[in-house]
């Protein structure tokens, strides 16, 4: 793309920049190496998988067809992918519907004491997941939403909800407020203002947050292992069935772990067009 | 009817002590363009958000033809805006940006695209309907904004600084261009600026704004001639008019120059002991060969067809820097010492700053 061509730098700044660029370069292929090899050993026998490193072997996609099929009693592919799908787009939406207008309330028209607020809502990330486990499964268990999705639903909205109020909060910032004031002397409501102004505009980053709350409920692992571990299991705990005590699981599990990827992958890929056609947009001036 | 009207207006910003606008009262009359202008600091632009409903008032009352709008939402009070950045909405097309409001309060579309036909007829933006701002330049997108304020038809326009950020001629030419728009359209419109030359070629009457209090309101020509005080005297016209702070003393002395003022104002200045201040425009002051006052040319600034010349005086140990307006050619050298005369209207402000007189003064 034209715009993605790095500004020409002459002198003794140039090597510098080709040397960092050299640098984020290696860090990059060091990050992107073990999922690489996942993908690989996904396409190998167990064998291959599990004998010295090999960069050429048969691939095959056995692996993929013994993760997904059916095997009674166990959770299958099927269900943990329809149990994730449902937790992830119901709670993510429920979140985004929340923390817009809170965003709206403590970036455009600030509320009193909105600082309080931001920190209340930040307040809440500060305690370890683990010590709030027991009173959250209590909890869970009385009103009988141990091994729903819906339990599920309600504490992944609860996590992701002070990111999503903090990241748009800061988003809505960044809208000139002149444009909010001319929507409202042209006559616009609230609604109005949200939806002809400040949600197309601030639609980079509407995405970009909607895609980490995605990414954030579609991995959690430790919640869904601790109250879904009979009905409503999601990916993460679909993966991790695939790691079994009697022989050789590597290739099986790389397969499985890649299929838990691809919908994260795919929701990225998304996001990102439409995080670049917003920032295409341009600012006011 | 549009008329407005500002009542002992007065907004205070939380956190501070000091009203950003300080018991206003201002009367707009129907199809009048005044002009609020100021220093930055000055209150203009609250002033005029105060009557656009996007800052509340503490005190007083705020009136749009015979309805008082206090309390009335933005959207409700029938005004239109022009922004200094011009909040055009990216994302609508220059056609979308201009139907926006009449979109918003419910206009039929045929009617819209009528009336955004029109106003693109009236302000040359017809080739641009379809494209986005960004794809705009700064002046056409000036003129989207004027646009959108124009097709809605409201009873009053509020401008804010809306030619600062073009270039020094496009502002000139769009200075005119939005004059003969308001007389053609016969609108009140409200402008904020801190242009003084802008004001003073704009507005049917000016209003000057100094730290929140409004210190004078009046024809361009009444604030030229005949300042209120001190600060207007000071603010209007460019280059500034001449003060020189002239103390308690009598008789009043620049410099070793005697000042002999005609009529009245002799008696009432000679008989008080307060201190005082004498103004005068550059063009009431003139360089000649001989005078009783001597200066120092500092610097020649030939325009064509004027030259102001900036001259020091050495006035009670002090070196104070005057300016005069000469029709050229002008020969004097820098450095050369030359005499000063003044052959127009000196004005005489009291230790309050206010003005006590205007009159001949000469120097002997």
């Amino acid at each position: 793309m034209r715009g993605d061509r790095a500004p020409r730098v002459v002198g003794e700044r140039r090597w510098v920049n080709v040397s960092f660029g050299a640098l984020a370069w290696v860090v990059g292929l060091i990050f992107f190496f073990p999922v690489f090899w996942m993908v690989l050993n996904s396409f190998k026998t167990e064998q291959d998988a599990n004998t010295s490193p090999k960069l050429f072997f048969h691939p095959t996609l056995d692996r993929y067809k013994d993760v997904t099929k059916s095997a009674g009693g166990l959770l299958s592919f099927g269900e943990a992918f329809t149990n994730s799908a449902v937790i992830v787009l119901v709670s993510v939406t429920i979140v985004m519907l929340l923390a817009i207008p809170a965003a709206y309330a403590l970036a455009i028209r600030p509320v009193p004491k909105w600082r309080d607020v931001l920190f209340f809502f930040i307040s809440t990330k500060f305690l370890p997941i683990v010590a709030a486990i027991l009173p959250i499964w209590i909890l869970g268990r009385n009103l009988d939403l141990l091994n729903t999705r819906l339990g599920l639903i309600i504490l992944y909205v609860g996590i992701n909800l002070p990111l999503a109020v903090w990241m748009l909060r800061s988003f809505f910032q960044e809208i000139p407020r002149e444009l909010v004031e001319a929507a409202e002397i042209d006559g616009a409501g609230l609604r109005g203002q949200l939806t002809s102004v400040i949600l197309p505009i601030a639609a980079p980053g509407i995405a970009a947050t909607a895609l980490l709350c995605v990414i954030f409920a579609w991995n959690e692992f430790f919640y869904a292992v601790q109250l879904n571990p009979v009905h409503g299991s999601t990916v993460p705990i679909w993966v991790t069935t695939n790691v079994s005590t009697r022989g050789d699981f590597l290739a099986k599990l790389s397969a499985a772990s890649v299929l838990a990827c691809i919908p994260v992958v795919l929701a990225g890929w998304i996001a990102q067009k439409r995080m670049i056609r917003g920032l295409a947009m341009g600012a006011i001036k | 009817m549009s008329a407005v009207k500002y009542e002992h207006a007065t907004r205070t910003y939380e956190g501070s002590d000091v009203p950003a606008v300080d018991d206003l009262n201002l009367d707009v009359g129907d199809g009048e363009l005044i002009v609020l202008v100021g220093p930055s600091g000055s209150g203009k632009t609250t002033a005029l958000r105060m009557l656009a409903g996007l800052e509340p008032l503490d005190a007083g009352a705020v009136h749009i033809g015979e309805r008082e709008v206090t309390n009335v939402r933005p959207r409700d009070r029938d005004i239109a805006m022009v922004f200094q950045n011009y909040a055009l909405y990216p994302q609508l097309s220059v056609a979308e940006n201009m139907a926006f409001a009449l979109k918003q309060h419910g206009v039929p579309k045929e009617q819209r695209l009528a009336r955004v036909r029109e106003t693109a007829r009236i302000l040359d933006l017809e080739p641009y309907l379809e494209r986005k701002p960004r794809h705009l330049s700064g002046g056409q997108r000036q003129r989207v904004a004027m646009g959108r304020a124009i097709v809605r038809e409201p009873a009053v326009y509020l401008m804010d600084e809306p030619l600062s950020n073009l270039d020094a001629k496009l502002r000139v030419q769009t200075r005119t261009e939005v004059v003969e728009l308001q007389t053609r359209l016969g609108v009140t419109m409200v402008y904020v600026t801190h242009d003084q030359v802008e004001a003073m070629t704009m507005g049917d009457r000016v209003a000057v704004l100094k730290d929140g209090a409004l210190q004078q309101v009046g024809a361009p020509g009444t604030l030229y001639h005949e300042p209120s005080n001190l600060f207007v005297a000071g603010f209007i016209g460019s280059p500034a008019m001449n003060l020189v702070p002239l103390g308690d003393g009598r008789p009043v002395r620049i410099g070793g120059a005697e000042v002999v003022f005609d009529g009245q104002a002799a008696a009432s200045v000679s008989n008080g002991s307060a201190d005082i201040t004498v103004g005068f425009r550059p063009e009431a002051v003139q360089v000649v060969a001989d005078g009783p006052l001597r200066a120092e040319i500092r610097t020649v600034e030939d325009l064509g067809p004027e030259v102001f010349v900036h001259v020091t005086v050495d006035h009670r140990g002090d070196s104070v820097s005057l300016v005069s307006k000469m029709a050229p050619p002008f020969s004097g050298q820098l450095g050369e010492s030359v005499g000063l005369e003044l052959v127009g209207t000196t004005h005489v402000f009291g230790g309050d700053g206010s003005r006590i007189a205007s009159t001949r003064g000469t120097l002997r």
